[in-house]
């Protein structure tokens, strides 16, 4: 039964198609939906001198979606019903267009041989012989639509040399086909159809079957074996569920319309992954394992060993386990690395972790705090807004909110507020550190920002700047004799330094900078929130805000303690 | 841990190719060592178990529900002709860059919707790009295993200027600027992630450990940190060390490949967005999964998240078409956002959290505010 094709193909999983987790949940369901019983009501309708064999309505499915998956919105149970159509599961009984209507009209299921977990991807040459069939059949709702005419054109221009064939091929089944009872035609006719509105759909239509480019991967691409390229597209395609891989190009080129050209460039690109890695760093041949489903199927792959480890298949059995574990680096021999596991896994043991109660509590804490600065969930200007911001440019066209500052030259209040609910955000803030300077500067502690500032510009400045960087910060600010301003640091942490600059790099003054950071942030910072210079801020930005305003920001104020800290009311 | 039966077949390789000197005694130590690890890796669950207190749902009771939020499509960029594969927000909050799979990378205002600039790539399906935090380059790169930075001017052609900076052995999926135009972060399908020095093209540190390709990669918005994560097709997120390169934590829970990974605000949790069509809240500090956001009805893989900023609302652009609004604390989906006609590909909150933006195979790009 082609309906569990994908059950065996789950053994081995690189070998399916990309799309296969959505297929199964949606077959799953469609397989509800079939069930005599508990399913879609289906039924054989009556019109005027013929009946409609095996049809169901858009009412009653949708009927259905919302009772079995408990949905309580329409517009959602008719997504997803079109959603399920347009991957080919069920279809409307006389159009091509693949959606779903919450209406009278008919629709019938598909056939599971023309699911798409099959991994059809059919070829043109079969895509040729069903128009060309449908020529011949000579009836009012067989004639062939605008596109599909078209196609055949295009088709008939393509394989001008083999149509012959193709004629032939199209007779032979148009000839079996008549054999066929009228009922049992009438459904395979549609359903025929329905399949190659999937894989051929109407311009204009989104055709589900294409994938992402990055899930090839996981489909048996051999992307990292170095030989024998051909020879394991070849052995693998026997598998049934991979001939994509060798037609990459056909997914992407999915109407012969699309130019060749562009069709074939990313099968070329494929390849040169594959032929440049050809076995050299370990680090490469141990993405291999990831992959190495697919290269055990080839008879000859020159990868090389990921480990030079002995082994007996016993041992093979916990290696593997281990091998599907991500997050070490590989050492050359095994039990280094399991040495080096079990020694991740006993720090991870002695680590001090939270409860999730407590996480829980973290989360609604920073909620709380930045839920007037999310615009989102509190719109700028509107009557929750206690700073009453300019309205949101998205919303209003006006770039006013983003252009505030640098208009007046007035701060606003939310940025003076942000400043004052996290330091962070006041050093994240360019204009929030040169306040803090100043503030500092006036303090005679300058020195503190100047140099945890430089620091981060180490941190992040292109390598050939390190060296340069490392001497003026060492001179300006950490060496013990000669700095001009130097930093008050603990000798531990100096030690610590010290020792970092034995070997300098980007990094060497972290600790002395982190520790300058935790000076600033318990001291420094506690006092800027209470200088002159921050007050004259808040008070300057506030005069700004007018007088209803300020009466709503007052309450605002006195009902909610954490936020009147800073902000003394006149 | 069902996911993981594809594993075994990977077995096979392993003996096969390893030499055939064994030492009894050598098995045995490696065995010892095995069930070592395996005991630890038991105790370890036992411990996270027992902290796992009360659901989040439950320690988030007392929060009000979220209000009718007015999210709607505000702006709509078209001009690829092509599946748009990725984006990524000016730090000035207006600008956007996109990549595409035809080889185009288009630099829009977002504001007003013009293009500013469009260059072409010599590769289809560029998978990643990202502007640089002082807005005067952009970085892309994909099929073509690299990773080029182009300066942005409006004087000569740009394209000119193209440089490239990082070369992985197979396709770049995620790239990011770290802090400063002078450094850039990849993650690629060679299943490692690295850090590059725009300026001369030199390797500053890589990343090994994925035993998949990488999809995503984030960095915490916070200054200070020496951390990064990243998340791929090993259905594993890592948490790495700059500085040392080693992975410092690893999360796991998905069981498909995981697209997209976002840090929270707060800087100490993440969302991730997978194949198995659900997204989950993994914390540093309780270093495991704290929340699952997954529904019956929602079948299709999630191609990217991000937090409002406050971190209430979590944003997921599924491969249905649409984008899921969660409330991230209480677990439930608070709406859903319709216009997108093709997979969303990408998404991501502006800066300033005044605008979300999503990215699709329909060849646009939707501003929702």
């Amino acid at each position: 039964m082609p309906l569990f094709k994908w059950v065996n193909a789950s053994n081995e999983e690189r070998l399916v198609h990309p799309n296969h987790m959505v297929y199964r949940k949606m077959e799953m369901l469609v397989n509800h939906m079939l069930d005599a019983e508990a399913g879609v009501p289906i039924k054989t309708v009556k019109s005027f001198l013929s009946k409609v064999p095996s049809v169901f309505t858009g009412q009653d499915l949708i009927g259905w979606i919302m009772k079995n998956l408990d949905m309580t919105d329409l517009s959602d149970a008719l997504h997803l019903a079109h959603l399920i159509a347009s991957h080919g599961y069920l279809f409307q009984i006389d159009d091509h267009v693949l959606t779903v209507k919450n209406d009278g009209t008919f629709y019938r299921f598909q056939t599971p041989y023309f699911w798409p977990s099959n991994c059809w991807d059919p070829e043109n040459t079969d895509y040729a012989v069903y128009l060309c069939k449908r020529t011949m059949q000579n009836k009012a709702h067989l004639e062939l639509e605008d596109f599909e005419a078209e196609n055949l054109a295009k088709l008939q221009k393509m394989f001008s040399r083999k149509w012959e064939f193709v004629f032939m091929q199209a007779e032979a089944q148009y000839k079996v086909d008549k054999k066929r009872d009228r009922q049992e035609r009438q459904i395979l006719d549609s359903q025929e159809r329905a399949f190659w509105d999937v894989h051929r759909p109407v311009p204009g239509c989104v055709n589900t079957t294409e994938v992402d480019f990055r899930k090839l991967s996981r489909s048996g691409r051999p992307k990292y074996s170095s030989g024998g390229h051909a020879a394991l597209a070849a052995s693998t395609s026997g598998i049934g569920c991979t001939q994509y891989s060798q037609s990459v190009a056909a997914a992407h080129a999915s109407l012969p319309s699309t130019s060749n050209g562009s069709a074939t460039s990313p099968r070329k690109n494929e390849q040169e992954p594959s032929t440049s890695s050809g076995g050299e760093s370990p680090s490469t041949s141990s993405a291999a394992a990831g992959c190495s489903t697919a290269t055990t199927s080839a008879p000859s792959t020159s990868t090389p060993p990921i480990t030079c480890a002995p082994s007996t298949s016993n041992a093979g059995s916990f290696r593997n386990n281990y091998y599907a574990r991500p997050g070490l680096r590989r050492c050359t021999q095994v039990q280094d690395t399991l040495k080096l596991e079990i020694c991740q896994l006993n720090s991870r043991l002695s680590k001090n972790v939270l409860r999730t109660s407590k996480v829980v509590e973290n989360y609604l804490a920073y909620y709380e705090q930045r839920r007037v600065f999310d615009p989102l969930l509190t719109p700028p200007g509107s009557q929750a807004d206690p700073f009453q911001s300019q309205p949101n440019p998205w919303i209003n066209d006006t770039v006013d909110f983003w252009q505030h500052d640098k208009i007046t030259g007035d701060i606003q209040t939310r940025r003076l507020k942000l400043w004052e609910d996290s330091f962070e955000e006041l050093l994240a803030d360019s204009l929030g550190r040169e306040t803090l300077q100043k503030f500092l500067d006036k303090e005679y502690s300058g020195e503190n920002l100047r140099f945890w500032w430089e620091v981060q510009k180490l941190r992040k400045c292109s390598s050939r700047m390190v060296p340069v960087m490392v001497t003026e910060i060492y001179n300006e600010f950490i060496d013990t004799n000669a700095a001009t301003s130097p930093v008050n640091v603990d000798c531990k942490v100096m030690e610590v330094t010290e020792d970092n600059l034995k070997n300098p790099n980007r990094w060497s003054f972290d600790e002395a900078a982190d520790h300058i950071y935790c000076l600033m942030k318990n001291d420094s910072y506690q006092r800027f929130l209470r200088s002159e210079i921050y007050k004259d801020l808040v008070l300057q930005s506030r005069k700004k805000v007018s007088h209803c305003s300020l009466l709503y920001f007052a309450s605002l104020f006195l009902s909610e303690p954490p936020f009147s800290s800073g902000f003394s009311l006149v | 841990m069902s996911g993981n039966a594809g594993e075994s077949s990977s077995s096979s390789k392993m003996v096969e190719n390893s030499q055939p000197t064994t030492t009894e005694k050598g098995s045995e130590y490696l065995e010892q060592l095995a069930n070592e690890a395996e005991e630890l890796r038991k105790k370890l669950d036992q411990e996270r178990h027992k902290l796992n207190d009360i659901p989040i749902q439950q320690a988030a009771e007392r929060l009000d529900v979220m209000g009718i939020l007015g999210v709607k499509q505000r702006r709509i960029l078209k001009g690829h002709v092509g599946k748009v594969l990725c984006m990524d927000w000016s730090l000035d909050k207006r600008h956007i860059v996109s990549s595409s799979q035809d080889g185009k990378v288009i630099v829009w205002d977002g504001f007003t919707t013009n293009k500013e600039h469009a260059l072409t790539m010599p590769t289809t399906w560029v998978m990643a790009c990202a502007f640089s935090p002082s807005s005067q380059m952009i970085a892309c790169g994909g099929l073509d295993n690299k990773c080029s930075v182009v300066p942005l001017s409006f004087e000569d052609d740009i394209i000119q200027k193209k440089r490239q900076v990082a070369t992985h052995t197979s396709y770049m999926s995620c790239c990011t600027f770290l802090r400063s135009d002078n450094l850039i972060l990849t993650g690629s399908g060679d299943s490692t992630c690295a850090i590059w020095d725009v300026e001369s093209g030199q390797l500053i540190q890589n990343f090994h450990g994925h035993t998949g390709d990488v999809f995503a990669i984030d960095v915490p918005k916070c200054d200070t940190g020496n951390t990064f994560i990243s998340a791929g097709a090993d259905k594993h997120s890592l948490v790495w060390d700059i500085r040392s390169g080693q992975c410092v934590q690893s999360f796991e829970g998905h069981e498909a490949d995981i697209n997209t990974v976002r840090f929270h605000p707060n800087g100490d949790a993440f969302a991730t967005g997978s194949d198995d069509a659900t997204c989950r809240l993994f914390d540093l500090r309780a270093d495991r999964q704290v929340c699952v956001y997954e529904k019956e009805s929602i079948l299709f893989p999630v191609n990217g998240v991000d937090f409002s900023l406050s971190g209430r609302i979590l944003f997921a652009g599924y491969g249905d078409y649409r984008v899921g609004v969660w409330d991230s604390l209480k677990c439930v989906r608070h709406s859903v956002l319709y216009g997108h006609e093709n997979r969303i590909s990408c998404l991501r909150t502006s800066p300033d959290g005044t605008a979300v933006c999503s990215a699709s195979w329909d060849c646009t790009i939707r501003i929702w505010a």
